[in-house]
C-alpha cells in the first residue's frame, strides 16, 4: 500500500497506466512491415530526415514532427554545459551511475519488470550497464542532443525499443495489470530523474562540488533528453528539488523492492567489469559497500546488500573528489582538460565492457532465463 | 398438385395444371430425364427423392437433391433445349409431369397464366441465383472452407531478423543436415545397413520436430522479439519466422519424402485430398534418393500420419455400431460430409452387417467423388452410392438436400473451419439426421505433437482444437444441450465427437 496522499496516488497512477502513444504507434506500423523494413524506414528518418522516407508510415510523420520540433525553452549552451558536467566527472560519474543511479532504477518493483522479464539485464548486466553509459556519453557530449547528434539517434531508437518492449509484453500473455502498462511514464521519467538529479545527488555525496548553475544546466540537458525519449511534460523536472520531488514520488508510490529487483542488483554487483577481475570477489564486496553508501541502509537491506566493510571507506574518498572539484574550478584550463580526460575514461570504460563490441541497444544473442517468482506466478 | 416453388400460381391454376398432369412412378437408379434429352415437359416431385447429376467420366455426380414440391425440368420449357443434366430417382419416386404442349395451351387459353407462371418461375430463379451467389461469396471469403483452404502458399520471408534466430536453433537444424548427409554417404558407400540407417534418420527427422515445438514457445518467443527490438517483430510474426527458417534449412530434405512432398505441394488446392489420404492409409514409404523412402517411413509414422488411418478405422467402427443399432435388414442411410472418397464408408458398405446400408457422399472435388464412385463398383456396391457435389463448409450448403439421414459423419474436416463454420456444419447435419439419428465429426487434437511440423514445415494450416472447445461449438448448435461424446484416437492426435439427435 502506498505512503502517500490520495490526491497525489491519483496522479501516480495515471502515470503508471500512461505509456508513449508516438512511438507506439510507430511500433504497430512497422510490425505490419517485414523485418528489417521498419528498421529501414527509421534509418532514414533519424540520419537523413523525415522528408527522406518514402511513402512514410503518418506514425512516423508525427514521431518526428515532436522529434524536431525543439520546444522553445531549450538553451543550447546550457545544455553543451550540463554534459560538460557529467563528462568531468569521469570515474566518479560511472561510480554513481552502477553504484547509485541503477540500484535505484532496478529497486523498482513495478519498472523492473520489463527488464527480468527475458532475464536481459540480468545475464548481459555489464553490456546494459555499457549502454547506458553510451547513452549518457553520446547525450553529454557538446551537440550530442541536436538533431542529428548520437545522442538524438540514441534517444529515438532507444524510445522505439520501449515502445516494442510494450508490444511484446503485452502480447506475452504473461504481464499482469497491477504491474501498470510496460515501460511506462513513471519508469520513463524515473530513468530521467535517476540519470539527471539522482545522479548529481550521488556524486555530492561521494564529495564533488557542483555549483548551481552547473546543477541545474545538466538537469536541462535531461529534461530535453526526456523529451526526445517521450517522458511526459508534466514529469519533466527543471530543479534539483523538483527531481527530489518526483523521485520521493516514486519511491513512495512504487513501494519496497522485489526479489527481481534484488536479483537485478545481485547482476549489476556481481558482474567482472574487467577481464582482470574475473573470479575476483573484492570487487562485488566493494561495489556493494560503495552503493550501500550512497543508497543508504534502509534500501541496501530492503535489496538484500551483503554486510561489507568497504563502507565506511567512501568516507575517504570525500576530500578526493572535493578537492578534485574545487581545483575543476579555480585551476585555469582544469575544467576543461578534466572534460576531454573525463571523455575518454568513460569511453574506454565503455569499450572494455562491451569489448569491442558497439554498444547497438539491441542484445547480442540469446538471453538466459531467470524467471523470478513474479514473473513466474 | 400445389407447390411453393410456383407462388404466384392460383388455386385456379393449379386445378389446370392438375387436369393436364399425368403421375408417374420410378424406382431408385431409374433415369427420369435423360442429359441432353429434348423433352419440353414440366415436372414436379410429389414423393421421394431425385438426384439432378452431370456425367463425369463416366459417372453421374449429384448437383442437388430434390424432394416433394420442387420442380424440374421449367429450364429446358423455357429455353426450348436439349436438359443440361440429368434427374435420377434417388429412391422410389413418384412425380407429376405437365407435357409442353399441353401447358401451351393453358396458357393460351387461361388469362393471366401465363404471366403468373413466368413470374413464379422468375422468382424460383431469383432463389437459386441468390444462393449460388451467396455460395460464391461464402466460399471467397470465409477462408478455411474446404476449397478455400491454403489454395496457394505465401510469402514465408520477413518475419524474423537475422539477430533474432536463436543459435541453438541454427546448430540444432546444422545438426540436422550433418547427420543426413552421413547417412546418405554412408548408405551410398554401401557401409550402412537400410535398416541401420532407418533409425538415424528418425532420431535425426525427431530432432527437427523438438526444435521447432521448443522454439515456437511463448516465453522463447519473447526472448527472440528481445533479442532486436528494432526489427518490431509480433509474437506471430517470430513464431511464423521460426517456422520460415526450419522450413527453408529442411526443405530439401524433407521433400525427398513422397508423402511430405505431397502434403506440401497440395496439388488439389487443399491438404488431405483423396489421393494424400490414399497415399497415408496405402501406408507404403516412398521418395527419391536414398534418404526419401527412409523419411516417408518416418514421417507416416508419425502421430498426426498413424492418427489419420487409426481415426479412419475408429470412424468406421462407430459407423458400424449406429448400423447395428437398426432393427436387422432395416434400411440405414449414412451420409460423408467433405470425406473425399469416404474410405471408411465403403469399408462399411462391403461389410455384411451393413447390407441395408446407403451411402451418400458429399463433397466439392469431384475426382474424389469419382474415386468414391470406381471404388465403390469395384467392391460391387455402387448401386448404393448417392455422390453429390458440392461445399458443405459454408453455410449455404443449406441448399443441399438430403433425405434423412441416421448418421451424418465429417472425418478430417473440422479442423479446417472456423468456429462459425463448425456449428453451421453440425446445423447442416442435425436438420438432416432422423430422430435418433448421430452426426460424428473429428478435429485435431490441440495437443497434437505434430501441430508445429504441420503449420511450419507442411504449410498445412488447421485449427487443433481441445475437447471443451468441441463440445462448445456443439452446444451452440442446433444440438443444445444433448451430451456429446468425446473420445480420442488411438494416437491421441484427433478427437472423435458424436451427439445424438433426440429419439
Amino acid at each position: 500500500m502506498p505512503q502517500i496522499a490520495p490526491e497525489r496516488y491519483q496522479n501516480y497512477a495515471r502515470f503508471q497506466k500512461a505509456v508513449d502513444p508516438l512511438a507506439d504507434a510507430v511500433a504497430a506500423a512497422f510490425a505490419q512491415r517485414s523485418a528489417g523494413g521498419g528498421r529501414r524506414l527509421l534509418d532514414t528518418a533519424i540520419e537523413r530526415g523525415i522528408d527522406a522516407v518514402d511513402d512514410p508510415p503518418p506514425a512516423l510523420v508525427d514521431l518526428f514532427r515532436q522529434l524536431d520540433s525543439v520546444p522553445l525553452w531549450v538553451d543550447w549552451e546550457r545544455i553543451d554545459r550540463g554534459g560538460a558536467v557529467f563528462l568531468r566527472s569521469g570515474v566518479l560519474g560511472i561510480a554513481v551511475l552502477n553504484l547509485f543511479s541503477l540500484p535505484i532504477m532496478y529497486s523498482s518493483a513495478g519498472g523492473n519488470k520489463p527488464l527480468v522479464f527475458t532475464g536481459h539485464l540480468i545475464k548481459r548486466a555489464p553490456r546494459r550497464l555499457a549502454e547506458t553509459a553510451r547513452f549518457v556519453l553520446a547525450s553529454s557530449r557538446p551537440g550530442g542532443l541536436r538533431r542529428h547528434g548520437e545522442g538524438f539517434k540514441i534517444s529515438v531508437r532507444v524510445r522505439l525499443m520501449h515502445a516494442q518492449v510494450r508490444r511484446l509484453l503485452w502480447r506475452s500473455g504473461r504481464w499482469k495489470t497491477e504491474w501498470g502498462e510496460p515501460v511506462n511514464q513513471l519508469y520513463m521519467a524515473g530513468t530521467n530523474v535517476a540519470l539527471s538529479a539522482g545522479l548529481i545527488e550521488g556524486m555530492q555525496r561521494l564529495g564533488f562540488r557542483i555549483s548551481r548553475a552547473d546543477e541545474e544546466a545538466l538537469l536541462h540537458m535531461w529534461r530535453y533528453s526526456g523529451y526526445l525519449s517521450g517522458v511526459d511534460p508534466e514529469l519533466a523536472i527543471s530543479t534539483p528539488e523538483e527531481g527530489r520531488l518526483i523521485g520521493e514520488l516514486l519511491r513512495d508510490a512504487e513501494g519496497p523492492p522485489d526479489s527481481d529487483s534484488r536479483a537485478l542488483l545481485e547482476a549489476l554487483m556481481s558482474a567482472a567489469y574487467h577481464p582482470l577481475l574475473e573470479g575476483k570477489q573484492w570487487p562485488a564486496k566493494l561495489s556493494y559497500g560503495l552503493s550501500r553508501k550512497l543508497i543508504g541502509n534502509e534500501l541496501a537491506d530492503a535489496l538484500g546488500y551483503p554486510p561489507s566493510w568497504w563502507t565506511p571507506t567512501i568516507i575517504a574518498t570525500w576530500p578526493l573528489f572535493w578537492l578534485g572539484s574545487i581545483a575543476q574550478q579555480v585551476i585555469p584550463g582544469a575544467r576543461g582538460l578534466a572534460t576531454r580526460v573525463g571523455d575518454v575514461i568513460w569511453d574506454r570504460m565503455i569499450e572494455q565492457v562491451m569489448a569491442g563490441a558497439q554498444a547497438d541497444f539491441r542484445p547480442p544473442s540469446r538471453l538466459a532465463k531467470r524467471p523470478s517468482e513474479e514473473t513466474k506466478a | 398438385m400445389k407447390t411453393d416453388t410456383l407462388p404466384i400460381l392460383s388455386a385456379h391454376d393449379w386445378s389446370l395444371l392438375d387436369q393436364h398432369s399425368k403421375s408417374a412412378s420410378y424406382r431408385r437408379g431409374d433415369v427420369i430425364l435423360a442429359e441432353g434429352a429434348s423433352r419440353r415437359a414440366l415436372h414436379m416431385v410429389y414423393s421421394g427423392t431425385v438426384r439432378v447429376e452431370q456425367a463425369q467420366n463416366g459417372r453421374g455426380i449429384a448437383l442437388a437433391l430434390l424432394g416433394p414440391g420442387e420442380i424440374f425440368g421449367e429450364m429446358g420449357f423455357v429455353e426450348n433445349g436439349p436438359a443440361t443434366a440429368s434427374v435420377v430417382a434417388d429412391d422410389d419416386v413418384t412425380v407429376y409431369v405437365i407435357d409442353g404442349d399441353a401447358l401451351q395451351s393453358v396458357m393460351a387459353s387461361e388469362p393471366g397464366f401465363a404471366v403468373r407462371y413466368y413470374h413464379s418461375l422468375a422468382l424460383t430463379l431469383i432463389r437459386r441465383l441468390r444462393v449460388t451467389s451467396r455460395r460464391l461469396t461464402e466460399a471467397g471469403s470465409a477462408g478455411v472452407a474446404q476449397a478455400q483452404v491454403n489454395p496457394f502458399h505465401g510469402p514465408r520471408t520477413g518475419n524474423i531478423s537475422t539477430r533474432q534466430v536463436p543459435p541453438e536453433l541454427t546448430e540444432g537444424l546444422a545438426a540436422f543436415e550433418r547427420a543426413m548427409l552421413a547417412v546418405k554417404q554412408e548408405l551410398r558407400a554401401g557401409t550402412l545397413a537400410e535398416s541401420d540407417a532407418a533409425p538415424r534418420v528418425k532420431a535425426a527427422c525427431d530432432a527437427v520436430v523438438r526444435l521447432l515445438d521448443q522454439f515456437t514457445q511463448s516465453e522463447l518467443i519473447t526472448e527472440m522479439g528481445w533479442s532486436d527490438l528494432l526489427a518490431f517483430r509480433d509474437a506471430s510474426g517470430l513464431e511464423a519466422g521460426v517456422g520460415d527458417y526450419v522450413f527453408r534449412e529442411t526443405f530439401r530434405t524433407f521433400m525427398l519424402s513422397a508423402t511430405m512432398a505431397r502434403c506440401y505441394a497440395k496439388p488439389r488446392g487443399f491438404p488431405d485430398d483423396h489421393e494424400t489420404i490414399a497415399v497415408i492409409y496405402a501406408n507404403v514409404p516412398d521418395g527419391d534418393d536414398r534418404l526419401g523412402p527412409l523419411i516417408d517411413r518416418w514421417f507416416l509414422d508419425r502421430p498426426l500420419t498413424r492418427s489419420r488411418r487409426a481415426s479412419r478405422d475408429l470412424m468406421q467402427a462407430r459407423l458400424l455400431a449406429v448400423v447395428k443399432q437398426q432393427p436387422a435388414g432395416a434400411p440405414v442411410r449414412i451420409a460423408s460430409l467433405a470425406g473425399g472418397a469416404a474410405a471408411e464408408l465403403l469399408a462399411l458398405c462391403a461389410a455384411p452387417e451393413a447390407a441395408a446400408v446407403s451411402a451418400t457422399c458429399i463433397d466439392i472435388d469431384n475426382q474424389a467423388l469419382q474415386a468414391a464412385a470406381r471404388n465403390a463398383e469395384s467392391v460391387g456396391v455402387g448401386e448404393r452410392f448417392t455422390l453429390i457435389q458440392g461445399d458443405v463448409g459454408v453455410p449455404s450448403g443449406e441448399a443441399i438436400a438430403l433425405p434423412p439421414q441416421h448418421a451424418i459423419y465429417a472425418l478430417g474436416f473440422a479442423e479446417y473451419l472456423g468456429n462459425d463454420q463448425v456449428v453451421g456444419l453440425i446445423d447442416f447435419a442435425f436438420d438432416r439426421l432422423i430422430a435418433g439419428g448421430t452426426l460424428i465429426i473429428t478435429n485435431l487434437a490441440a495437443t497434437s505433437p505434430d501441430r508445429a511440423l504441420m503449420a511450419h514445415v507442411l504449410d498445412w494450416k488447421a485449427n487443433h482444437r481441445m475437447i471443451d472447445e468441441l463440445r462448445a461449438l456443439f452446444a451452440r448448435s442446433r444440438f443444445g444441450g444433448r451430451p456429446v461424446e468425446v473420445a480420442a484416437d488411438e494416437t491421441g492426435v484427433t478427437w472423435l465427437a458424436s451427439c445424438s439427435k433426440a429419439g
